[in-house]
């Protein structure tokens, strides 16, 4: 599989040596680019010692700046393939098989999601982020049809399209935003399950207010999108659409 | 309302402390931009704000046309839509340049980065295998 894992880290030092040790021991032999997104630890030695390539932003620009950095770099290098896993050690990179292996079957999705909520669903977080990621999803499938279960999942396989989608899209967040637009210009998105460990370093990028806010604002971002993804897809027609 | 009123409405206490107002915000709006501190079209645009306010001043009647050209039935009302209108256009219009500073500083900082990626010139690789990784 020509692909690369993409890791965003800001200020992931305890973490992403036991992250890319982990990754190490799949033995997936992928390219791994850490993107450190202005970080004022030893987070980009850190990955440079572990033997893979650091991408770094000179000042903090936000996760999904970071993740679309990776994206461009993806990109430019040829890759197929991205996968992306956080560097706070939540995802367990024994999953990326499980991403890979339904990226590749015979429908050639878009965009693979990790989802903490399909399968066991087991996934404990606090009820105003529980409150949030369930709107979140009201909202795909009010916005676009398609019932996404878990949007703000970070663990991704993107196909080529799905990253050039990202890359030209008029969206700050990668995260629900993306996908409502994703599945408005036509992407192919599937789910697969995934366990999520809890978090042992760092704060959440979205604390009880935004959790619950957020939705909004993405309603908001959605309705302006719909119009420019319908016009998207008329333009692009089957490059995009499936 | 005659000119007359409209004079009683602006008295000559409250033209003076105008003019002096006016005069000396455009003392310091081209100072700035002399010393490069204010970017020459907001300067004008500033300028422009106290030449309306020297005008207004030197000829309250001014503000019962613009009220009659506004709708509004009082001079206070045509000053407080103007300035209400003027702060609107001005926020937009910074909101506009500031989302445009944003975009381009976001554009900049990732050319730096993938430029830097570029010039260490080795290719991206998996991660070694790490003891840590069996401590875990």
């Amino acid at each position: 599989m020509n692909a690369v894992v993409l890791i965003p880290a800001r200020n992931e030092e305890p973490t992403l040596g036991r992250v890319l040790g982990l990754l190490a021991d799949q033995k997936l032999g992928l390219p791994t680019v850490v993107i450190d997104d202005g970080s004022a630890d030893r987070t980009a030695e850190l990955a440079r010692a572990a033997g893979v390539r650091v991408v770094s932003h000179r000042i903090n620009l936000g996760y999904s700046r970071a993740l679309l950095t990776g994206l461009r770099f993806a990109l430019r290098s040829g890759f197929e393939y991205a996968l992306t896993l956080d560097g706070d050690g939540q995802h367990d990179p024994k999953y990326l098989a499980v991403l890979i292996e339904r990226a590749l079957q015979p429908d050639r999705p878009d965009l693979v999601l990790g989802s903490r909520f399909l399968g066991q669903g087991d996934y404990e977080t606090s009820l105003p982020r529980k409150v949030g990621m369930r709107g979140f999803s009201l909202l795909t499938r009010l916005m676009a049809g398609r019932r996404i279960y878990d949007t703000t999942s970070g663990f991704r396989c993107w196909a080529r399209r799905a990253m050039q989608l990202a890359v030209g899209a008029p969206v700050g967040d990668l995260h629900s935003e993306l996908i409502v637009y994703g599945l408005l210009s036509g992407l192919s998105v599937v789910e697969v399950p995934i366990r999520v460990g809890p978090r042992v370093h760092g704060r959440s990028m979205y604390d009880a207010l935004s959790s619950t806010l957020y939705p909004f604002k993405t309603l908001l971002v959605a309705v302006i999108l719909s119009r420019l993804a319908s016009r998207r897809r008329e333009v692009v027609g089957g490059s995009i659409e499936r | 309302m005659d000119p007359s009123s409209a004079e009683i409405f602006f008295g000559t206490h409250g033209r003076l402390t105008t003019i002096f107002l006016a005069a000396i915000g455009a003392w310091q709006v081209y100072r700035w931009v002399s010393r490069g501190r204010l970017g020459v079209s907001y300067g004008l645009v500033w300028l422009g704000v106290c030449l309306a306010l020297l005008v207004v001043a030197a000829f309250p009647a001014t503000l019962l046309w613009a009220g009659r050209l506004a709708g509004t039935r009082e001079p206070e009302g045509a000053m407080r839509l103007a300035g209400f209108v003027f702060v609107a256009a001005i926020l937009l219009h910074l909101s506009l340049k500031t989302s445009a500073l944003e975009r381009r500083l976001e554009e900049l900082v990732q050319a730096l980065a993938l430029r830097d990626a570029d010039l260490s010139g080795t290719e991206p690789r998996p991660p070694r295998p790490s003891p840590k990784s069996d401590e875990v």
